[in-house]
């Protein structure tokens, strides 16, 4: 391992890795991402691929639409076909609250441009065929969302960065972070480096990382879990989100169901241990939804970590007080589907340059200073 | 070189072709090769294919197969309906 670096990654999950091929990109290759597990082995490989702009933030739809128009080329940038099939996400209401809160959003969607739609119940049926609507009264619709394989996309990462000479230290953990002269001086399983620039996108760690600096910062891990079926003929084009319980499906390029549900009970937070309650919970939903699934067969199930911030929007930012140390962090559970804008935030901020979004709302400051604007579109 | 599409994960259709290919290209952690090919994570989970799979990934990289790891055991065992899932109202708590 080399002994100083411009900079330092710590996660190889989709935060870093993006990041890292913006600054690529940019001609920025003197770069080391550290991983204590395999690669992208947090939320990166545990989520279930969904790509939406409707949002109920400017923060969270600005990254995410830019994010969009991304992912239709980087495919191709990185000879990695990562399945991005634009479907749609339809957001279904059970509830007046619910179709009065989507009604909103569609409406402030329009500020944006997204084409979002309201759909009565036969408008969602329409869409859905296969879903009895008894209990739904309607639903918004947004066609540019979908799905995608995340995988590929990952690992295509990977190999073009190492081709391009950036080191990914797998099995390599941080275990303290000192600032030294020139920036910061970081004790890895593997020996010390010296990082001009250094990035914490650790994810559902990205609090450990910070309080190692000696700057807490107020994000924190919450468990999800979610499960895959065996593969079914097609027959389900858009994700489908229920906002009652945070339930959502979508189907796969292999004809698979990949979705989770808000847990209910009290569990230890623990993405190692994923539970039977869950499956039952999934499984209720999904037969009460889809009654012709009864004998379709749930395969696997895991579980990993939402990285919460008090907002439920990311912090993008450079550690107060800390010159040339960044947070990408706080994601909560919609890290993968805005990562292509954050690596090119990240990477702006990393090189001295102005990022192509306002820098003020991802601030960390905004939770002193009260400005916060929560996002209240956070399923599963 | 010796062309040979043997399976070796017949839920997923991974061939011994295809693993050598993912290693050559420097993916040598059991993880990583497992999420690259889909291998051990079809109906079986690995059943019929982990110890094999193993067994090349230790040949390809020279070292025992007790040194590669078992890639995480994911529930249910058998892929079980979800109709029988909704219907098992007894709960177990957290693990």
């Amino acid at each position: 391992m080399k002994d100083h670096v411009d900079v330092a990654i710590i996660g190889s999950g989709i935060t870093g890795l993006s990041t890292a091929y913006s600054l690529v990109n940019r001609g920025c290759r003197d770069i080391v991402i550290f991983e204590r597990g395999s690669l992208a082995s947090g939320a990166s490989t545990r989520n279930g691929g969904g790509v939406r702009a409707q949002f109920a933030t400017e923060e969270n739809i600005l990254l995410a639409k830019w994010s969009i128009q991304r992912f239709r080329m980087l495919g191709a940038e990185l000879n990695a076909n990562f399945w991005f099939r634009q479907g749609g996400y339809l957001f279904v209401a059970e509830t007046e609250k619910e179709l009065s809160l989507l009604r909103s959003t569609t409406e402030f969607h329009k500020r944006f441009n997204l084409g979002t739609r309201m759909l009565d119940c036969e408008g969602v049926q329409a869409i859905v065929p296969e879903m009895v609507c008894t209990s739904v009264i309607g639903g918004a619709f947004r066609k540019g969302d979908g799905v995608l394989f995340p995988f590929p996309l990952l690992f295509g990462y990977a190999e073009h960065l190492k081709r391009t000479g950036v080191s990914i230290e797998t099995h390599c953990e941080v275990s303290a972070i000192k600032r030294s002269r020139k920036g910061y001086e970081l004790i890895t399983s593997r020996g010390t480096i010296y990082a001009e620039h250094l990035l914490n996108a650790a994810g559902g760690w990205s609090s450990n990382i910070a309080k190692m600096m000696g700057t807490p910062i107020p994000t924190n891990p919450a468990r999800h879990q979610i499960m895959v079926s065996e593969p079914l003929s097609p027959f389900l084009d858009p994700m489908v989100v229920t906002l009652r319980d945070g339930f959502y499906m979508s189907q796969g390029p292999r004809g698979e169901l990949v979705g989770g549900i808000a847990e209910v009970g009290q569990h230890k937070n623990d993405p190692r241990k994923s539970g039977s309650d869950f499956c039952r919970q999934m499984s209720s939903r999904i037969v009460s939804l889809f009654p012709r699934l009864g004998n379709a067969r749930m395969m696997r199930q895991w579980a990993g970590y939402y990285d919460m911030s008090p907002d439920a929007n990311p912090i993008l930012d450079e550690v107060p007080g800390f010159e040339r140390a960044y947070l990408a962090c706080g994601f909560s559970g919609h890290g993968f589907m805005i990562s292509p804008a954050v690596g090119e935030f990240m990477a702006s901020l990393i090189l001295g340059e102005r990022p192509p979004f306002p820098r003020e709302p991802y601030r960390l400051s905004r939770f002193e200073t009260g400005e916060i604007r929560h996002e209240t579109l956070v399923i599963g | 070189m010796v062309v040979d599409k043997s399976f070796v994960c017949l839920c997923e259709d991974v061939t011994v072709d295809e693993l050598r290919d993912v290693i050559k290209r420097g993916f040598t952690d059991i993880e990583d090769v497992k999420r690259i090919t889909g291998i051990g994570t079809g109906p079986c989970q690995g059943k019929q294919c982990m110890q094999v799979f193993r067994q090349m990934l230790a040949e390809e990289i020279g070292i025992g197969i007790d040194e590669v790891p078992l890639t995480t055991i994911r529930p249910p065992i058998v892929p079980i309906p979800f109709g029988q899932w909704a219907s098992d109202r007894q709960g177990d708590g957290e693990p």
